[in-house]
């Protein structure tokens, strides 16, 4: 469903020295339809962004992205509204998704518009209907404005408003990271049970490593910028191989400290230019300082470290 | 153990124009010296209001009625003035997300000798090297540089160690935290799980620490109390409640963990301005009779541990 090959997006910060910042660094991975990818890795390590560029909501600065085998990574706005409807995103604070003066309604036949997915207005409305039960919403919460509902279901409005596109691919970026336990429970339950309906792919972006492995098939891990492991959720979390992912997977499932208090923000500007982890990593050897590609340790399994 | 912290029939309400808002009721609740006590709960379930109740921190518009003793006096007939001279000297609170907690515009070592000099009389030469070694002591790389940066330079993580400087300043025998993890990455995460479990077993210091993360919850708790609509359903030693919970609330909400299998708990928390008769998640228990509609059930100590249900 979508291929990414190198990709790679770079920023310039400072105002007078310019420099350089490779936010992300030839990363390659594939989704198929029907599966769900997560992305794990700390705050600032490239995630967010990594999600907007395959969605062409920024401009990539290098490698090809292809969605259902047409490359999409020089698509023109009138090629790319097209394309819009079949990839959607939803993220962290969907309350800032939707107008506070529309009511939701409004803001949920607004894409519809935009995209003539109705031929009338009585078709529209029976359309939003059908949604709104959907995600387990009634017809009662259409009349309400954001302000009035809880963010759980914020998240299915904009959840609704989505599959209103009826897309192919959906980008989660950390959808419930700010929902209580039994809401994320009922929300993310609604993200698997519409994927088994329409068979859509999610690329699922986290750092609750729990609901990862609860909503992924495979895994991917990234550190400043590049993707240092990759393979079915629970190889990765059983057995990982690199040792930022073990370092990671111990500080989460078993709140243990392995050292890794001594990493500082994963931000790729002042890091070295071999493999990004090996100043903090405990196994490095000279070879370190040259760039790690991902190596295949089992089916379907890769890990960028020269140690493995 | 004598307790430190001990709150007696506590509810806290709020005078609003839709209605009075019973943020918490009925609340009995002692923390012994050098435990550390976890309130969980979700969100808007009271949690914040007790903590903010014990400092006597709440608007305008709430009413507190009840008794919460510190150290043999009670807080709730204290003068302003001598609830000012309690705050932060014995009871600290550590408040949540570090992001927007500290003063933007002040040096991070600026915000932490303030405190130092207000409460330990310290010269500024002596406040700014004490809170370099405090920040040493909660592992904070590099500290003499820290001092002088801004928050905007520093990661969550350090944020939230500069936080626990600020409220450890004036040596306090209670810390209040209120959610120190939420938000928070797993890297960082375990970094302030690691400042608050040295705070409190090296210093010494009683903790109440609210959250809804029950991981940190589990590695840090000796005991654990539940709160749920403005009600304590269940306390008890926090392997009794995590491990063996009683109470269909605590149930449902481990079970909706995602290692536990994401069963949510059907229905959603009800607003706090009209709860339900009787027992106030029968509208939402699985095990739920005609009684628990009717009766509102008493919170019953059996083998150490206390739950408000009727069938126990």
């Amino acid at each position: 469903m979508i291929r990414v090959e190198s990709l790679t997006k770079v920023f310039t910060a400072g105002v007078f020295k310019k420099r350089p910042v490779n936010v992300i660094d030839d990363v390659s991975f594939t989704i198929s339809a029907g599966e769900t990818l997560g992305l794990v890795g700390e705050s600032g390590c490239g995630k967010s962004t990594l999600a907007r560029v395959v969605l062409r909501l920024i401009p990539p600065s290098g490698g090809r992205i292809f969605f259902k085998d047409t490359e999409i990574t020089k698509a023109n706005p009138k090629e790319l509204k097209k394309i819009r409807t079949k990839m959607q995103i939803i993220f962290q604070h969907p309350e800032s998704a939707l107008n506070p003066r529309m009511k939701i309604y409004n803001s949920l036949v607004e894409a519809m518009r935009l995209q003539q997915i109705a031929n009338n207005r009585r078709e529209e409305g029976a359309k939003v209907y059908q949604l709104i039960e959907l995600v387990g919403l009634n017809e009662e919460h259409l009349e309400r404005y954001p302000h009035e509902l809880s963010g759980g279901q914020i998240q299915r409005v904009v959840l609704a408003r989505i599959l209103s596109l009826q897309p192919e691919f959906i980008v989660a970026d950390e959808p419930t990271s700010m929902l209580d336990l039994s809401v994320q429970a009922q929300v993310l339950n609604l993200f698997k049970e519409i994927q088994h309906k329409f068979n859509i792919a999610y690329l699922f972006i986290s750092h609750d490593l729990d609901v990862v492995r609860w909503m992924s098939d495979r895994i991917a891990v990234m550190y400043a910028g590049r993707i240092v492991e990759i393979g079915p959720v629970d190889k990765v979390r059983e057995n990982p191989r690199h040792p930022y992912t073990s370092a990671l997977v111990d500080a989460f499932f078993a709140l243990k400290n392995s050292g890794i208090d001594k990493i500082p923000d994963p931000k790729a500007d002042k890091l070295p230019a071999g493999c990004k982890f090996y100043p903090y990593c405990l196994k490095a050897g000279d070879i370190c300082k040259k760039k790690p590609d991902l190596k295949k340790v089992a089916e379907d399994h890769f890990v960028a470290c020269w140690q493995v | 153990m004598a307790a430190l912290l001990s709150i007696q029939k506590l509810r806290t309400i709020f005078y609003t124009e839709k209605g009075r808002v019973k943020a918490a009721d009925d609340i009995n609740l002692d923390i012994a010296e050098g435990k550390t006590v976890g309130l969980i709960g979700e969100t808007g379930c009271g949690k914040s209001v007790l903590g903010l109740s014990i400092l006597r921190l709440l608007p305008r518009n709430a009413g507190i009625e009840g008794k919460i003793c510190y150290k043999g006096q009670d807080i709730l007939r204290l003068s302003g003035e001598q609830i000012r001279r309690l705050r932060g000297k014995e009871i600290a609170l550590i408040p949540q997300s570090p992001s927007t907690s500290l003063n933007p515009v002040l040096k991070t070592g600026v915000q932490i000798t303030e405190a130092l000099q207000l409460h330990q009389k310290l010269a500024r030469e002596e406040a700014w090297k004490a809170a370099v070694e405090m920040l040493q002591s909660f592992n904070l790389p590099d500290p003499e540089r820290r001092v002088k940066e801004y928050p905007h330079q520093l990661s969550g993580g350090m944020k939230q160690r500069i936080l626990a400087a600020i409220g450890m300043a004036g040596k306090p025998s209670l810390i209040i935290a209120d959610e120190p993890t939420k938000g928070l990455d797993a890297i960082i995460r375990i970094q302030v799980v690691e400042v608050l479990h040295h705070l409190t077993k090296k210093t010494g210091a009683t903790m109440l620490l609210i959250t809804h993360d029950l991981k940190v919850a589990a590695g840090l708790c000796d005991e654990i109390a539940v709160m749920y609509a403005g009600e304590i359903v269940e306390h008890g030693p926090a392997e009794e409640v995590l491990g063996h919970p009683r109470h269909p609330y605590t149930m449902g909400l481990l079970a909706s963990s995602p290692n536990n299998g994401l069963k949510p708990i059907r229905g959603c928390s009800p607003s706090l301005i009209n709860l339900p008769a009787g027992c106030k998640f029968h509208p939402r228990c699985g095990k739920a009779r005609e009684i628990c509609a009717k009766k509102h059930p008493p919170l019953v100590t059996k083998n150490g541990s206390q739950v408000r249900c009727i069938f126990h």
